[in-house]
């Protein structure tokens, strides 16, 4: 074996036993959603209607409403009625099972699901466990969770959601903002067919939101979203820099390693990163969107722009992490992930190149395989948790439908009972 | 066999919008040619013509189109008469190889024709895009089709006896196409018609001839005999009828308006003196379209789908939305949100990318929508209306949402297309249904919701032709969403599926005695 190829491994185990360690005391403090969650998730027909009625119970607005949608999505008889919601009639005498009782102990168990992966509805509420994980030795980014934006007047709206955080973030945490934002939720239309329309929207909001976070000394990351949004992405992100920021570096972008053309793309940011001389912060992921890719691309006899391979993501992630880490003085990098091997490799990669430290972090989901993250701070490795700020229940939702339109992705949830599990769901 | 639909082009790649940018270019320097009418193996040039102008810049000549006379309806009639037996023993792979080379010059093309499309009917670069592509889709789908139909042996055989079925062309006929999808819907009929062995004139609307000529053009060049298809532009009332009405004509294929569609049937079924057959009429006519918002939809599904629907192509498709019923608990979230998504739509020429919402296709087109709009205040409570943006000289009608309308108001009865929406409330998803069904078209309708049941049990009782769920009510695909209209939307076979061919075609059965005297 290579020596490389050792290394990587001793300290995949090295997590990996650190990982088991911790998992306990995870499982401790969230032990009742756990359980939940492996009886809704263990039964695969039950699991997506399951998805399908949190889906849709943020717009249920009257307990009748909710009971019918219970019998429908759940035709069976007590026996089979999904056990999140016996769990949360266990708490109600039988005696009050009424149509309120039962669509609030509904509510409950999904306000009780949606806290694991969300840290609160307002940063305020949020701001008891993201201090405990500041407290912690965490670093912190936070996105706001939202409706799709179909209009302009939205996309004012979230902008104006997003400048409110800003200057309210110092009175709930002691670290400099640090937020991610989709570029989509700032303007409507926001079609790559018109790039130079979708600058016109986009880029008086983002700069707004950029110049806000500058002032508080904060650092803003541009999130990637579907593959067709990638080039007007990047374009746009580029231009702002271009244009009005000449000199920023407290800006990320991020690559998509599961895109087949994602090493030509990395390869030509760096070049550009490099010209322009001052280095941003690439935050290398998996990607997302892979099940909703695939689909699309076989609905339009597109070329699929993914690998339809895990083994071909894996790989890739790893090429980029080397090129990423090579050309530390033109990027900062933020390595995405919670598989450890990828992690592991990240960390032997920047060992052998002298990487200085602050010049590349993990990042990890808020709510997923907490243990993980633990493990890897003890490490001695700089940990972002990207957490993911909304009202419980349609912010519950909102996660929900990613994970249907990403059927595969269910371990993402699932991946929470299993410690160091490795995992598909990716920021 | 395996048909594969022709995909849209991905203007996320900077390549194919720069393509799309220079076919717009090079089309302007040859905008302002005449073209003439295909009669037989010659090139018609008439006395009277047609301007043709751009509907985003009325100033702009597209084209001089050749306006036919009587004389010329009487010369593609003998034409078409006279070609028909020699076009219908062409063997059937023959047929279909000339329709997969058209399909291939128009893939060839494509940019092109959809320029034209942008050019003569205001079409944006997406919905220009993605008629060029159907269009390939029917030749390419009826062609496959026919082979299938033609291994069926549907009959059964018993020992002493032979039964055949053979299906045959029922001889020359016209085509009448309407200008809101250029070419694939006059693609679709023609195709189908030539494929069984009919010998077709093209009628094409007087708004679309330019990028209709193409099309009969494209066809001649991959192999279809002048006499088998021919070209007619013209006025509908100097023309149209008098193809109809000949006994030459064995059939009508048309999609267009109600009122037109009713007189084509009309006119058709009278005998002429020496006519020894019945026409065959199929006809597509319009409808007023409803998508149901049930109170637990996905909102921001909903709004999009709903826009999409109707103001996409400034609402000027049989299929577009125009009645939207939501229930009562949603109704002022949702209308709150497509209000501000309307307002949001970019108005423009049909040449800027960024154009959602593009031109009528013509002034008379212009001022049927306003006065509907202003029947609209008088019947309910204008909502929204859109402003247009400064400079615009094009056929511009912004978009219109109405409340507080009524199921009996017109324009909650009335096809209007244009970028107008009736908006409605019901207090029970059983309302909704029954104010959704209670119009004389049955062409295309919607519903958002996420109650399982609800969703059965619209599929049960939303009787219209095709029905979408959780998703926009336009854009059927070739061969995934066979389409059309039942009750007043339309007579005849959805077209891109596959019953549709059967139309152009009349069957006989031969039956022989194999046994012989004396076995």
């Amino acid at each position: 074996m290579d020596p490389t190829e050792a290394q990587i491994r001793e300290i995949e185990r090295q997590l990996y036993t650190s990982a088991q360690a911790q998992w306990n005391e995870v499982w401790r403090s969230h032990r009742w959603e756990f359980q939940v969650l492996r009886w809704c998730l263990g039964d695969p027909a039950l699991r997506t209607r399951i998805l399908r009625f949190i889906d849709c119970l943020p717009a249920l607005t009257d307990a009748r409403d909710v009971i019918r949608h219970l019998r429908e999505y759940f035709p069976e008889r007590e026996g089979r009625l999904p056990a999140a919601l016996r769990l949360g009639l266990a708490a109600t005498r039988p005696s009050l099972l009424t149509a309120p009782a039962v669509a609030a102990a509904t509510r409950r168990v999904a306000t009780g699901m949606a806290r694991l992966f969300l840290a609160g509805a307002t940063l305020e509420d949020a701001a008891g466990p993201l201090r405990q994980m500041e407290t912690s030795g965490f670093r912190i980014t936070v996105d706001l969770l939202g409706e799709t934006t179909v209009s302009q007047a939205e996309a004012d709206r979230y902008t104006t959601s997003y400048l409110e955080l800003i200057q309210r973030w110092s009175s709930s945490l002691a670290s400099p903002v640090h937020l991610s934002l989709k570029l989509s939720s700032l303007a409507f239309p926001f079609d790559p067919i018109d790039p130079e329309a979708a600058w016109r929207q986009a880029a008086p909001r983002l700069k707004s939101i950029f110049q806000a976070t500058l002032d508080k000394g904060g650092f803003l990351n541009i999130d990637m979203e579907q593959y067709s949004l990638r080039d007007l992405t990047l374009l746009l992100t580029q231009r702002l820099l271009e244009e009005y920021f000449p000199s920023a570096s407290s800006i990320g972008v991020v690559i998509q390693a599961y895109l087949k053309d994602s090493e030509e793309v990395t390869r030509r940011f760096i070049q550009w990163a490099k010209q322009r001389g001052t280095p941003i912060t690439v935050r290398l992921v998996r990607g997302a969107y892979w099940d909703s890719e695939v689909i699309q691309a076989r609905q339009r006899e597109w070329p699929c722009p993914v690998y339809t391979e895990k083994r071909e993501t894996d790989a890739c992630f790893e090429r980029l992490t080397d090129l990423l880490l090579e050309n530390h003085p033109h990027v900062r990098i933020a390595v995405a992930t919670h598989n450890l091997r990828s992690i592991a490799r990240a960390i032997v990669r920047s060992r052998q190149l002298k990487v200085p430290q602050e010049r590349w972090e993990c990042q990890v989901l808020y709510g997923v395989n907490e243990a993980v993250h633990r493990a890897v701070l003890r490490f001695g490795v700089p940990v972002r948790v990207y957490t993911p700020i909304g009202e419980l229940i349609p912010g519950m939702a909102y996660l929900v439908r990613r994970i249907l339109e990403n059927t595969s992705q269910t371990s993402f949830l699932a991946a929470g009972l299993i410690p160091a599990e490795e995992l598909s769901y990716e920021l | 066999m395996s048909f594969k639909n022709e995909p849209l082009t991905d203007f996320s790649i900077a390549a194919n919008r720069a393509a799309f940018q220079e076919a717009l270019a090079r089309l302007r320097s040859s905008l302002g040619r005449k073209i003439p009418l295909l009669i037989g193996s010659q090139q018609i040039l008439p006395h009277q013509w047609m301007p043709r102008r751009n509907p985003s810049h009325p100033n702009e000549l597209v084209g001089l189109i050749a306006r036919a006379e009587s004389i010329h309806t009487d010369q593609v009639l003998a034409q078409a008469e006279s070609a028909f037996p020699a076009w219908r023993r062409v063997p059937l792979p023959e047929r279909a190889a000339i329709l997969q080379r058209a399909a291939r010059r128009l893939r060839e093309r494509r940019f092109e024709l959809a320029a034209w499309e942008v050019m003569e009917v205001g079409k944006n670069w997406v919905e220009a895009d993605a008629d060029v592509a159907e269009a390939i889709d029917y030749l390419h789908y009826y062609a496959d089709q026919m082979l299938q139909l033609q291994d069926q042996a549907p009959l059964a055989q018993v020992p002493g006896e032979r039964n055949l079925y053979r299906r045959e062309p029922l001889g020359p006929g016209v085509v009448i196409s309407p200008w809101n999808f250029p070419l694939a819907i006059l693609t679709g009929m023609t195709a189908a018609a030539l494929i069984t062995g009919n010998c077709v004139i093209l009628k094409p609307a007087e708004q679309s001839s330019i990028v209709a000529f193409h099309l009969a053009q494209i066809l001649r060049e991959s192999g279809v005999p002048p006499g088998a298809l021919q070209f007619l532009s013209g006025m509908g009332k100097e023309i149209g009828e008098a193809l109809v009405r000949s006994e030459k004509i064995r059939w009508i294929a048309f999609t267009g308006s109600r009122e037109v569609g009713l007189k084509i049937l009309h006119t058709a079924s009278e005998l002429a003196p020496t006519q020894g057959f019945v026409k065959r009429v199929i006809a597509e006519m319009g409808g007023k379209n409803a998508i149901l918002i049930d109170q637990d939809a996905d909102l921001d599904e909903a709004v999009l789908g709903v826009a999409a629907s109707a103001f996409g192509y400034s609402g000027q498709k049989c299929s577009a939305c125009s009645r939207v019923i939501a229930l009562r608990p949603i109704l002022e979230r949702f209308l709150d949100r497509l209000i501000q998504t309307t307002q949001s739509l970019p108005i423009g020429n049909g040449e800027d990318p960024s154009t959602v919402i593009g031109p009528l296709v013509d002034e008379a087109a212009k001022e049927k929508v306003l006065r509907f709009i202003e029947i609209g205040k008088s019947e309910g409570r204008l909502a929204f209306q859109g402003t247009l943006p400064a400079g615009l000289q094009g056929f511009f009608v912004p978009p219109a949402i109405f409340t507080d309308v009524k199921p009996e108001n017109k324009i909650a009865r009335e096809e209007i297309f244009g970028p107008v929406l009736a908006v409605m409330a019901a207090d029970s998803f059983e309302e909704a249904l029954e104010i959704a069904n209670n119009v004389p078209y049955a062409l295309t309708g919607g519903l958002y919701s996420r109650s399982p049941r609800h969703i059965e049990q619209a599929a049960e009782e939303f009787r219209v032709g095709n029905l979408y769920i959780n998703r926009k009510i336009t854009g059927a695909v070739v061969g995934r969403q066979p389409f059309g209209g039942l009750r007043l939307s339309g007579i005849g076979y959805k077209a891109g599926g596959p019953d549709y061919l059967l139309q152009f075609l009349q069957a006989r059965t031969i039956t022989e005695n194999t046994t012989r005297h004396g076995f």
